[in-house]
């Protein structure tokens, strides 16, 4: 494959998941500007070292680059989180100095109707494990092996974490969806 | 109200969802897609592939360097005193006879990758 038609092929990939990954990565950490540099170096972390590899395994390879990411970037804020509040000094109401990312991030309450809040809020309020296969296999539309791949897990927990998923999003949505 | 209409309804307003992405968010992301495809290229001109290793000019240029040491040790005084027994072509030979065995298993390891994959 010539230089220019695998970078051509490399964009065609890249926007094809672009919104899908942002979507994934916002709903895992609900902050954009952290969601966008998450794909940002998902994204740059698949060019640049596995560019070479075969177009067929980019899609799996880069959910995989992406949710190694989230969960660096969830292992580092329970890290400044313990570090905050071991910081805080007595006296201090450390729930009301906490900040709502939920609140801070108004992309997070949009929604052209009510039933769009609702299914925001109950897929953000999933464990990350959960929403991440729920998100995988709605959005992406990833087999139960493709995205056991994405999230280095065996296809049982896959399917566990995906039942669960719908189960909660079902009874929380029974009104709207 | 069935349970895969209710998956359908779900998967429609995630979708919903990501159209309505605004519009800086969109230019961000289509100004990462640039940089990704930009250190593509950049990685590509850059980098050496197992096939540049084993170009005319690159085993051609190994051997040129390695007579060059082989010789420069041989002939400094406190140099490696096994070296003396052999010649300096012998020793080049030698070394890129190594040179080679390496990049044979480096070959070797990329086709495993490649099959693994």
């Amino acid at each position: 494959m010539s230089e220019a038609s695998q970078a051509a092929q490399m964009n065609r990939f890249l926007a094809e998941v672009e919104t899908s990954a942002f979507q994934l990565a916002r709903y895992a950490v609900r902050d954009t500007d952290e969601a966008l540099d998450l794909v940002q170096d998902a994204m740059f972390t698949l060019a640049k070292k596995y560019g070479r590899k075969p177009v067929s395994e980019w899609r799996p390879l880069f959910f995989r680059i992406l949710q190694n990411r989230i969960r660096d970037w969830h292992r580092r804020s329970k890290v400044r989180r313990r570090l905050f509040s071991e910081s805080v000094s007595g006296g201090v109401d450390r729930i009301e100095q906490a900040v709502d990312v939920a609140a801070a991030d108004p992309m997070l309450a949009l929604g052209a109707d009510g039933a769009a809040d609702e299914v925001e809020e109950a897929v953000a309020g999933l464990p990350l494990r959960q929403q991440q296969a729920f998100l995988l296999r709605s959005i992406e539309g990833m087999s139960v092996a493709e995205t056991a791949k994405a999230m280095g897990c065996s296809q049982g927990s896959v399917k566990t974490h995906y039942s669960r998923a719908l189960g909660v999003l079902r009874e929380r949505l029974k009104e709207h969806v | 109200m069935t349970e895969s209409d209710q998956e359908a309804r779900l998967k429609e307003a995630l979708r919903r969802q990501r159209e309505a992405l605004p519009e800086d968010v969109r230019d961000r992301l289509a100004a990462s897609r640039r940089e990704a495809v930009a250190a593509l290229e950049e990685s590509k001109s850059g980098g050496w592939s197992l096939a540049e290793w084993f170009s005319p000019r690159s085993l051609a240029m190994a051997a040129a360097a390695s007579a060059a040491i082989a010789l420069w040790v041989a002939l400094s005084p406190g140099g490696d005193p096994a070296l003396p027994l052999l010649s300096a072509p012998e020793v080049a030979v030698v070394q890129d006879l190594e040179l080679l065995e390496e990049l044979e298993f480096l070959a070797w390891l990329e086709e495993e990758s490649q099959g693994a994959g």
